[in-house]
């Protein structure tokens, strides 16, 4: 039988084959990352920055830190204010590591392609919210107390990191978590204050009100959004 | 086929087994001697599977590059060309399942006609008298799963997906098909 | 400026500028400047703190300008759609590359390819950027270095995974920050070549504060404080210090540039004094004369 195939074609086909032989493999991450689900291009974006790596190990290291703080049995419902208190400073503070020069060796270089700064924040503020969230999630299971409230630290995470994420388009991303996260404590104990409930911030209205600063910070950083795509020079 | 011819086939075999064993030992000039033997029958073969040349050329790419990987998995039962096939077969099929599904259909169209062209010739070319006057009598859909089948060596869930069309399709004209040939060559 | 005046993607790109001003740390490190360039390889020339990268980053469209108006093919960087598209066209090597040094140097480049959105439309994305980032480190000749960590690598080698980078996606305007630096000489003429093969499809622009690069340029610009003063070919700035260099043994006066050769005599820029022995000026000359201000007696 003769059966022929174009040889520039089968050229090609070789080098595709050597290229495919050469390339290293995923790292262990990024290939759990892409059985998960993500695709190559997302699951890259979230492992090529080693400042997200190292902002997940920090929000390891504190959600370890909470988990500690809060075990005392005996008065269970100031440990789950404690836990609700720390949890949503984890992932802000990994959102507020995640981005800009000082986290990101590759940033210019990055700034200068189609890619949105947006969109690169997002992904990085959602591949950090994601695992923190999973690691508190782990510690609320293991908390003592009150089990409706232990996920009470989930939307008021969402909120402050997108505050954080709003914040970064006025000022460097470390500030934007550092007055973000001041906020939230000072908010928290002032309603602590206000009322007999040391939960008081966690109530429906609190969490509502944590939903619309989700939302408006949102807003804000879409609107703001050209300050992602600028080299933040003085 | 002369017995001279099937001494050649012999020893082009005993060439390419030659090269599988080399490419265990991560001989990587092996890989590209054996691909140069092989992927210019192969990829026209795999063309009248998938209408889709960049498909076929990933399902080359990958065939070798699993060849590379397993070279040692190579038993040696049978010949080194049908345990190539049988892996472009199923690289394909993994091609097409990863394609989405609004153009797999367009493909699949245009695919079926190029098998039948091949195996027509394929048949033409055989020395099956009988048996190929059957098999062109053949309705085509009968004849791809048969194809897919007894020729590429698939499972009937392979084949469904080669074809794109359920499991329980292909069972029912797999026994249609073999009906048909029993008839006719009764 | 709307996308309907943009000018199709294909060719070197077109770079029209008209009184740029750019103020960083509260002084001006552009004070209007005029650019027309389409093709062709640039080397922008100037002394550090001269504005070479500020006009880069402008021109990379990651410096939004104060003043003044920038259309590159047609499309205005301070327009979101249209920055978007600038830098689908764009390749740039920033002064610092910026490399993490615990990732593998396939993965740094990868990455970039995954911001450049290459492979997009295609069966098999990733595939395609494999393929994209083992063609653009091959021409950097780092094909063999790919698993390396980059913090393995000299410092020239970083510079060339940087213009890896930059490679990507056959770019039709290719900035270049300060590419040669740190590179050896083998590097350079690699680097030179790399260039040479680009000029006839992209603009290249790249810095340099020394003369070397210019002369292998198509055209050589001077910035000097934040201003052009020379926009040529290489043999032309050359030409500006013509009757204005000369040799002489005695230590110079006041003159605007003077330093003292190994034959032990003075090459001067400037004023020449009567029946001084003028000489044929180099590039560089050309290059001294032009940034260093005339003596003020």
């Amino acid at each position: 039988m003769s059966y022929t195939t174009d040889p520039a074609r089968i050229e090609r086909n070789w080098r595709a084959i050597t290229i495919e032989l050469d390339s290293p493999r995923p790292g262990r991450l990024e290939r759990m990352l892409q059985r998960l689900g993500l695709p190559t291009d997302v699951s890259r974006l979230v492992v090529a920055t080693p400042a997200l790596r190292r902002s997940w190990f920090v929000a390891l290291g504190l959600s370890m830190l909470i988990g500690l703080l809060a075990t005392d049995a005996a008065k269970p419902r100031d440990d789950l204010f404690v836990l609700l208190l720390i949890a949503p400073l984890v992932p802000t503070l990994g959102v507020a590591m995640a981005y800009g020069s000082n986290a990101d060796p590759a940033h210019e270089v990055g700034l200068a392609t189609p890619m949105s700064g947006l969109r690169l924040v997002l992904t990085r503020a959602a591949a950090v919210l994601g695992f923190s969230a999973a690691f508190l999630a782990l510690i609320s299971l293991l908390a003592p107390s009150a089990p409706a409230m232990a996920f009470g630290w989930l939307i008021p995470s969402f909120g402050l990191c997108s505050a954080t994420v709003a914040a970064m388009t006025f000022m460097a991303p470390r500030r934007a978590a550092t007055v973000a996260g001041t906020l939230w404590v000072l908010g928290v104990l002032i309603a602590r204050g206000a009322g007999d409930d040391p939960l008081a911030a966690f109530t429906v209205v609190g969490q509502v009100l944590m939903a619309v600063v989700a939302v408006v910070g949102l807003v804000v950083a879409v609107q703001r959004r050209d300050r992602f795509d600028l080299l933040a020079v003085r | 086929m002369t017995n001279s011819e099937i001494d050649a086939v012999g020893q082009a075999d005993q060439e390419d087994r030659a090269l599988v064993a080399r490419i265990a030992r991560r001989d990587r000039s092996a890989l590209e001697q054996l691909y140069r033997r092989h992927a210019h029958w192969m990829t026209p073969r795999l063309e009248s599977r998938c209408g889709d040349p960049d498909l076929v050329d990933m399902a080359i790419q990958d065939t070798f590059v699993s060849v590379w990987k397993s070279a040692k998995k190579y038993r040696g039962d049978g010949a080194v060309g049908a345990w190539l096939w049988g892996i472009a077969i199923r690289r394909l099929i993994d091609q097409m399942r990863k394609k989405r599904p609004t153009s797999v259909d367009l493909q699949a169209v245009g695919g079926l006609e190029h098998a039948m062209a091949f195996e027509d010739t394929l048949i033409d070319n055989g020395t099956h008298g009988s048996l190929g006057v059957a098999l062109r009598q053949l309705d085509p859909d009968l004849r791809a799963v048969l194809i897919a089948t007894a020729i590429d060596g698939l499972t009937t869930k392979e084949a469904a997906r080669l074809l794109g069309v359920p499991q329980g399709t292909v069972k029912t004209r797999l026994m249609r098909a073999r009906q048909h040939l029993q008839e006719t060559l009764a | 400026m709307s996308m309907s005046q943009a000018r199709p993607r294909g060719g070197a790109a077109q770079i029209l500028a008209f009184g740029l001003r750019k103020r960083l740390d509260g002084t001006e490190a552009l004070s209007g400047v005029d650019l027309a360039l389409e093709g062709g390889v640039v080397t922008v020339l100037g002394p550090n703190g001269a504005g070479k990268t500020t006009l880069l980053r402008c021109l990379a469209t990651v410096l939004a300008i104060d003043d003044g108006s920038l259309l590159i093919d047609g499309l205005d960087p301070g327009h979101e759609s249209d920055r978007i598209e600038i830098r689908r066209r764009l390749g740039y090597l920033p002064q610092d590359v910026g490399l993490a040094e615990s990732v593998r140097v396939f993965d740094v480049v990868e990455y970039v390819a995954v911001l450049k959105d290459i492979g997009r439309g295609s069966a098999d994305p990733a595939r395609v950027r494999r393929h994209a980032v083992h063609d653009v480190l091959d021409q950097v000749g780092l094909a063999d270095r790919v698993a390396d960590k980059t913090g393995e690598l000299s410092g020239g080698m970083k510079r060339r995974v940087g213009l890896a980078q930059a490679l990507l996606g056959s770019p039709s305007l290719l900035l270049l920050d300060e590419p040669a630096a740190g590179l050896d000489p083998d590097e350079r003429l690699r680097l030179r070549s790399i260039i040479a093969e680009r000029r006839q499809r992209a603009t290249v622009i790249q810095s340099s504060h020394l003369t070397d690069e210019a002369a292998t340029s198509d055209r050589v610009l001077v910035l000097v404080d934040g201003r052009v003063v020379f926009v040529g070919p290489p043999a032309a700035l050359a030409a500006t210090a013509e009757g204005r260099t000369w040799v002489q043994h005695e230590t110079p006066g006041p003159v605007r540039a003077s330093w003292l050769q190994a034959d032990g005599s003075y090459r001067c820029l400037g004023t020449p004094p009567a029946g001084a022995q003028l000489v044929a000026p180099t590039i560089e000359d050309g290059y001294l004369f032009l940034r260093s201000p005339a003596p003020t007696h």
